[in-house]
């Protein structure tokens, strides 16, 4: 207990890692919710807009003008000049001009780049000449969606954020363990000359950090849940779970660092970050696509990335609810947290020095 | 030159962080680059469908060819949660379900409804425009033979609104040059200050400052090496970016116009980074507080302004916020580059206002530079 008390107030004393503990997944995630708080929009349908030059000699201009008033999909004004159009065109106010040449000639399409908005104007007039050509309405086309989308794309952000702040815990992991490593601090060397159990403190070293990544995943959670009103669905249980085994994997990862890396304690902080940040890079952070392109193309690379197993383990549970994936993920994620929990007992046992 | 090789000793040290940072550059580059390098005609963008036939028949051999024609047709498990994977990361925009019977109900003329799986995006849209043009045709020629039917819906459909474009412009590479070069805003904020800073900081420690004080070599020389070095590791950065870019964008569009321009905006934010990389190294002292500050800046900075999220997507208060960070108008002239086609002086108003603020910046960042280090000196 003492042990503990004592950790306590040496963890909460280094204001570096408090930061990263506390601190900067509050202001990644404040930043996250800014950036994406108006993502869901970016894929409601704005009808594109398109002119069309009127010209008296065509015989069609009527006729698209009469279909043109049913089509909702099409924002469609009408201008006599084709050069103002075009100064439109150019600066991006419409997305395309159609133009229609005397007689009976269909209409030409005139665009400034390529694109989707481009590409559906083409397409409508395209189905408006077909009816026209085929002299008949087509019957509208019934169509059944099954795909009940549960959340927006960006979650996998806040999956990927909270990923990062389990695996920031293994900076606590290490500071925690180097002070009771002798080839590393003072302290260190006193305790290893002391008569007290190794193994003891070891523990307590290790039960503080654990505590301590809890605390600072519990105020990130709740100013989530609370304050940004994320929604986690049904299965929150099981995200907290889940988010538990991730500080247990950034625990193991910082013990490993700690036990493996002979290095001045920054460069040992290095590492720490610059693996998190990669982690997080191909689970998604920097833009999800990245992690399903890593899924697909080199699924192996995120089956021993934790922050890969964490973010695929929170989608797969808000998504599909506990399963056959989201076990897998647990098992993995166990699996990694062994690994690295088994080599760092083996380097850490039984160290004895002649000098230092 | 004991300074350069002493800044080198500690560059080298950390050049897994420049490394790191480069290759989240380059593959989110490929990641997200688009097709269609090089192509001055139009082209229709190609929504990702997959299609199960259940009914192989005359009629969904028809759909798949012409959906195949103007659509990204990709092959999809349908075990496991494959489908509902790539729909959720937009990998696929629309699944096409042709069961048992869809040939016989068109062939008779019966009402049906067609079973799909949409994520609801732009590309979702376009599909399904193209396969309810399919369908609606097809099902306009009933009631008649399979095979009929299916001949007479393509003769029909290969009628179409012609379309050209206006520019000469290779907007699809020099799209991909935009998320190229918006990146580096991450990789240079970031894996450049961060060497800069981290190789800097180890002259400004107090026990090195004493013993460079009673050196020969002035202060004033001192500092002008390490910002030579400074330079120096920037343009070799940038240099290697740019080699980068060459593979990842293609010579063809990193030699335009539009491409130098970004490269040359690219090395005014590189400027600005130097000598923010200076001050940071004259504000903080420890090494760990450096890496908060770079990471919460560069994340922070990339978030905002529109680099890993496009600027058009971000909330009108998010964006005015952007603008007080350099970061804002870097992005902002490669948005103009990437579309630029007359480089008259209306055009080139705004890249040139975007570029004054972020020389203003610099130079702020500069003078404070001055202020302070003037500040530690008398200390």
């Amino acid at each position: 207990m003492k042990h503990l008390f004592y950790n306590f107030k040496i963890t909460f004393k280094n204001v570096e890692l408090i930061f990263w503990t506390f601190a900067f997944p509050i202001i990644l995630v404040t930043l996250f919710y800014a950036a994406f708080s108006n993502i869901s929009a970016a894929d409601d349908f704005v009808a594109p807009k398109v002119a069309v030059i009127e010209n008296e000699n065509s015989m069609l201009v009527p006729v698209y003008k009469q279909i043109f008033e049913k089509v909702d999909a099409l924002n469609v004004s009408y201008e006599t000049d084709f050069e103002s159009a075009k100064t439109k065109l150019e600066s991006e106010e419409i997305a395309g001009i159609a133009t229609f040449d005397d007689g009976m000639e269909y209409p030409k399409l005139t665009i400034e780049q390529n694109g989707i908005n481009q590409t559906i104007i083409q397409n409508i007039m395209t189905e408006i000449e077909l009816s026209i050509r085929s002299g008949s309405e087509f019957d509208e086309v019934k169509i059944k969606n099954t795909y009940d989308r549960k959340q927006e794309v960006s979650m996998i952000e806040y999956f990927t954020l909270l990923a990062m702040a389990c695996l920031y815990g293994a900076m606590i992991g290490t500071k925690s363990l180097d002070k009771n490593l002798a080839n590393m601090t003072a302290s260190g060397k006193r305790i290893a000359v002391a008569a007290v159990s190794k193994t003891k403190i070891v523990l307590g070293s290790l039960l503080t950090s654990y505590i301590t990544q809890l605390i600072g995943l519990t105020i990130l959670f709740v100013y989530m849940l609370a304050v940004l009103k994320i929604d986690f669905g049904e299965h929150l249980v099981g995200v907290i779970g889940l988010t538990m085994l991730g500080a247990l994997a950034g625990l193991a990862l910082g013990t490993f660092i700690s036990a493996i890396f002979k290095v001045k304690d920054s460069i040992k902080d290095g590492i720490t970050t610059g693996f998190t940040m990669l982690c997080c890079f191909f689970s998604g952070m920097m833009g999800p696509t990245v992690k399903f392109a890593i899924d697909s193309s080199f699924p192996l690379l995120n089956k021993v990335n934790p922050a890969a197993l964490l973010t695929d383990g929170y989608y797969a549970l808000t998504n599909f609810g506990v399963g056959e994936r989201f076990w897998s993920d647990v098992i993995l994620l166990v699996l990694f947290s062994g690994v690295l929990s088994f080599v760092s007992i083996k380097v850490l046992r039984r160290q004895k020095y002649d000098n230092l | 030159m004991t300074t350069f090789k002493t800044f080198l000793r500690i560059v080298q040290k950390n050049l897994w962080v420049i490394i790191m940072y480069t290759v989240m550059l380059v593959l989110f580059s490929i990641v997200n680059s688009s097709t269609g390098k090089g192509q001055m005609d139009f082209t229709a963008s190609k929504p990702s469908v997959a299609i199960v036939d259940h009914d192989n028949s005359k009629l969904s051999a028809a759909l798949t060819e012409y959906v195949k024609k103007n659509a990204d047709v990709q092959e999809v498990s349908e075990e496991g949660d494959a489908i509902s994977d790539a729909l959720y990361y937009s990998d696929i925009d629309y699944v096409i379900y042709l069961e048992k019977g869809f040939s016989d109900k068109i062939s008779n003329g019966e009402d049906f409804e067609l079973e799909v799986k949409s994520n609801d995006s732009y590309g979702s849209y376009l599909a399904e425009t193209i396969v309810s043009r399919f369908i609606k045709i097809a099902k306009s020629y009933a009631p008649a033979k399979e095979a009929g039917i299916a001949i007479r819906t393509n003769n029909l459909l290969e009628n179409e609104t012609k379309a050209e474009l206006n520019t000469t412009l290779d907007t699809s590479g020099l799209h991909n040059a935009e998320f190229y070069y918006d990146f580096m805003n991450y990789s240079i904020l970031a894996g450049l200050v961060f060497a800069i800073s981290y190789a800097t900081i180890g002259f400004r420690r107090r026990i090195v400052k004493k013993r460079l004080n009673v050196s020969s070599t002035s202060y004033k020389k001192i500092n002008q090496d390490l910002m030579l070095c400074n330079f120096a590791l920037a343009a070799v950065m940038l240099l290697i970016y740019t080699v980068l870019g060459l593979f990842v964008i293609g010579p063809s569009v990193v030699f335009t116009i539009n491409g130098l321009l970004m490269m040359l905006n690219s090395v005014i934010l590189t400027i600005f980074a130097v000598s923010f990389a200076f001050l940071l190294t004259n504000l903080v002292e420890k090494n760990d507080a450096l890496m908060a500050i770079i990471n919460v800046i560069s994340i922070g900075s990339s978030f905002l302004c529109g680099v890993f999220v496009p600027m058009q997507w971000l909330p009108d208060f998010v964006v005015f916020i952007a603008h007080a960070l350099p970061s804002f108008y870097y992005v902002d002239n490669n948005r103009i580059f990437a579309s630029l086609e007359k480089f008259d002086g209306e055009h080139l108003m705004p890249v040139l206002v975007n570029t004054g603020i972020l020389i203003a910046f610099t130079v702020v960042v500069i003078i404070l530079n001055n202020i302070v280090s003037k500040k530690k000196q008398k200390e």
